[in-house]
């Protein structure tokens, strides 16, 4: 599995992501520094770098990131920070980050977005229509079906039902699945996305049928067909 | 008595006294100069006046006349001399030739011995062709007087001046260190903990008496805060330990009993849902001074909050038909408000309106989420069937973590209301809460001032 490098200054907070890391596969690089974050995604490959945004000294984490993306080098980035005042955000993404994460956060959290942002990025340009064993989602006409049946979805049913096939296999945090479809931050959005999976669910897996969007306890949801 | 001189009022006043001493001092020094003048000016034109007159009469005449004055004149101030071109005394009044006799026919200061004292003259002195010297002068005792007298009065003034002026400052000191101590004992009081205790207020106190009605003002508005901080505080304590003797009790039951694996699993789960509750809890009241501190002016833009509304009613519309609400959205009739802010906040806020009006509503209710726009303002409504807010209530319901009574027994922190109520004011907006029929309204409203964002159609 792909290596990660963990810039963080903090000596508890290092430990526990790359703890957590680990357990999920991941070979881990944690250093504390800006100017050994810039030396080291510069020298080797990574599949993804967990960048503090508050470093210690004249490099903080903006920009190192700016840096890097100045160099030519485009590994996925995930900022972490204890701001979570909306402009931060918008301008730690700005200068070139691809996820906005804010502490304290949950483990799995930041396990599945750097899955989601290590995943191939782009689809093979011919790709009309996604399979996940018998459900079958057209990408053009946004058509969804599920053994051969049609299955009518609202709008935004389909947009998450299309997000989560697109990220099949991997756990997706309710967090992530409101950013992406409601591009809001909402704190209390757990127990309504809730309602909005099983009525997707009650569509999608008609009777009979194996579940197909199973519901990850306590942090989101993950598509499969290995029901 | 040093801590007398530290006083500020003593000192003031020693200033003023100082003052006034320099200003009296340079004004008498001014009339002393005036009067000298014009007293050496008067003896000045008599001097002029008498040695020319004597200057035309022959110098035997005037010995002769000299004799008739000087016999009269002994005991006056006025004075006539006659000496020979040797120096030696003619005629006239009985003195040592004065000296200096530089200057001639000029008022000069002389100074001469007769009958053994020491005179001060202003004079005169003419030499007439002859060779003899004549000498005309007043006596300077009238000035020497004057200028004793002067001195005096201004050396006993000036000591009046000092006594009363170093009692009135002693006093004013003394009186202001009273009030001072006063206010001193009262500070100490409050260092102490006594935060009830207020600064005295003495009637015409002047400026001590308005810096003390400010800081007893001060002492109420840090009161008030201290008790609501107190108040909040309760609040965290009591609202998180019921969660925390959740979990307590969870894991002790799981270690009495003799549990398997799956019992373990399930105790784990169980307590990691507990921690996250209690987490939910203090992530709510950070947001909310997070947004209370906020400046995040600087990061708004121009957003439409029909557009929002509709947004939160689509994300909400499934949660109400799963509890069986009629959830309604009213859109505007036109394009719908837009106000300079942020969207997400804007988000959060109206969401939690509508969050609390579902889980409040009963089954079977009614809850309308409207777009308000019009001329004078522009917002949202969300209006309810449920058992709403009794109107004293109304203010305490957006203090953090308070909690009506009958929501006591529904899931949720008491915070929503609050974070509502910080979002409105940082967007300058107003939150409303009111009665409808068999319900409850609240509203989240922007007055447009004198220039709104965009116009907006409000037919």
């Amino acid at each position: 599995m792909a290596r990660i490098l963990v810039v963080e200054d903090d000596p508890k907070n290092a430990d526990q992501i790359t703890a957590a890391l680990n357990d999920y596969g991941y070979e881990t690089d944690a250093i504390t520094t800006g100017a050994e974050a810039l030396r080291k995604a510069t020298s080797e490959t990574y599949g993804a770098i967990v960048l503090d945004r508050m470093l210690p000294g004249r490099l903080d984490g903006l920009t190192v990131l700016a840096t890097l993306r100045a160099a030519d080098i485009h590994t996925p980035v995930l900022i972490l920070s204890a701001l979570s005042a909306v402009d931060e955000r918008i301008r730690g993404l700005k200068s070139g980050g691809d996820d906005y994460l804010v502490k304290p956060f949950e483990a799995l959290e930041l396990v599945a977005r750097l899955n989601a942002l290590m995943r191939p990025r782009h689809l093979p340009e011919q790709t009309t229509t996604l399979r996940v064993g018998s459900l079958e989602v057209n990408l053009l006409t946004h058509g969804v079906r599920r053994d051969g049946t049609l299955i009518e979805l609202l709008p935004r049913e389909y947009r998450i039902l299309e997000y989560l096939i697109r990220h099949r296999g991997q756990i997706v945090t309710r967090a992530m699945l409101f950013e992406e479809i409601w591009h809001y931050h909402y704190d209390k959005a757990s127990n309504v996305l809730d309602v909005h999976i099983s009525r997707l669910r009650r569509k999608v897996d008609a009777e009979g049928l194996p579940t197909i969007i199973k519901t990850v306890r306590g942090i989101g949801y993950l598509l499969d067909d290995d029901a | 008595m040093r801590d007398l001189v530290r006083r500020t009022g003593f000192r003031l006043l020693l200033l003023a006294l100082l003052i006034f001493g320099a200003i009296a001092l340079g004004l008498s020094s001014f009339f002393y100069w005036q009067t000298q003048d014009y007293l050496v000016h008067q003896i000045d034109s008599w001097l002029f006046r008498e040695a020319s007159r004597l200057a035309q009469i022959e110098p035997n005449a005037l010995a002769g006349l000299l004799q008739s004055y000087s016999a009269r004149n002994i005991e006056t101030d006025h004075m006539f001399m006659l000496y020979d071109p040797t120096g030696h005394q003619v005629a006239g009044f009985k003195a040592t030739l004065p000296q200096p006799l530089e200057t001639l026919d000029q008022p000069v200061n002389m100074s001469a011995m007769a009958d053994g004292k020491h005179l001060r003259i202003r004079g005169i002195a003419h030499r007439a062709a002859s060779g003899y010297l004549v000498i005309v002068g007043r006596n300077l005792h009238e000035l020497s007087e004057f200028d004793e007298r002067l001195a005096r009065a201004v050396y006993f003034g000036g000591i009046v001046t000092a006594v009363l002026g170093l009692a009135g400052a002693a006093l004013v000191g003394l009186d202001a260190s009273r009030r001072l101590t006063a206010v001193n004992v009262a500070i100490d009081r409050i260092i102490h903990g006594d935060l009830q205790a207020r600064l005295p207020l003495a009637r015409n106190s002047g400026d001590i008496g308005r810096i003390a009605a400010g800081v007893n003002a001060m002492l109420d508005h840090i009161e008030r805060l201290m008790l609501e901080v107190k108040g909040a505080g309760d609040n965290i304590a009591h609202d998180l330990r019921t969660p925390l003797s959740r979990l307590l009790a969870g894991l002790e039951r799981v270690r009495r009993r003799d549990p398997g694996r799956e019992d373990y699993a399930f105790a784990i789960d169980e307590a990691i849902g507990e921690v996250h509750s209690i987490l939910r809890t203090f992530n709510a009241l950070l947001r909310i001074a997070e947004v209370e501190h906020l400046r995040r002016k600087a990061g708004f833009i121009t957003v439409n909050i029909g557009q929002i509304a509709e947004d939160v009613f689509e994300f909400y519309d499934p949660m109400a038909e799963e509890k069986g609400i009629a959830f309604t959205y009213t859109r505007p009739s036109a394009e719908g408000p837009m106000i300079e802010g942020d969207a997400s906040l804007l988000f959060e806020a109206i969401g939690n309106l509508v969050d609390n009006s579902l889980k409040f509503t009963p089954s079977g209710g009614e809850v309308c989420l409207k777009v308000l726009a019009t001329e004078q303002e522009c917002g949202i409504e969300v209006i309810d069937t449920g058992p709403g807010i009794p109107p004293e209530e109304r203010v305490a319901v957006l203090a953090r973590f308070h909690r009506t009574e009958p929501s006591r027994t529904v899931e949720g922190n008491g915070l929503g209301l609050s974070l509502v109520a910080v979002v409105a004011k940082l967007h300058g907006m107003k939150l409303t809460i009111g009665d409808v029929e068999n319900g409850c309204s609240i509203a989240l409203t922007f007055q447009w001032q004198s220039t709104p964002v965009l116009a907006v159609d409000a037919k």
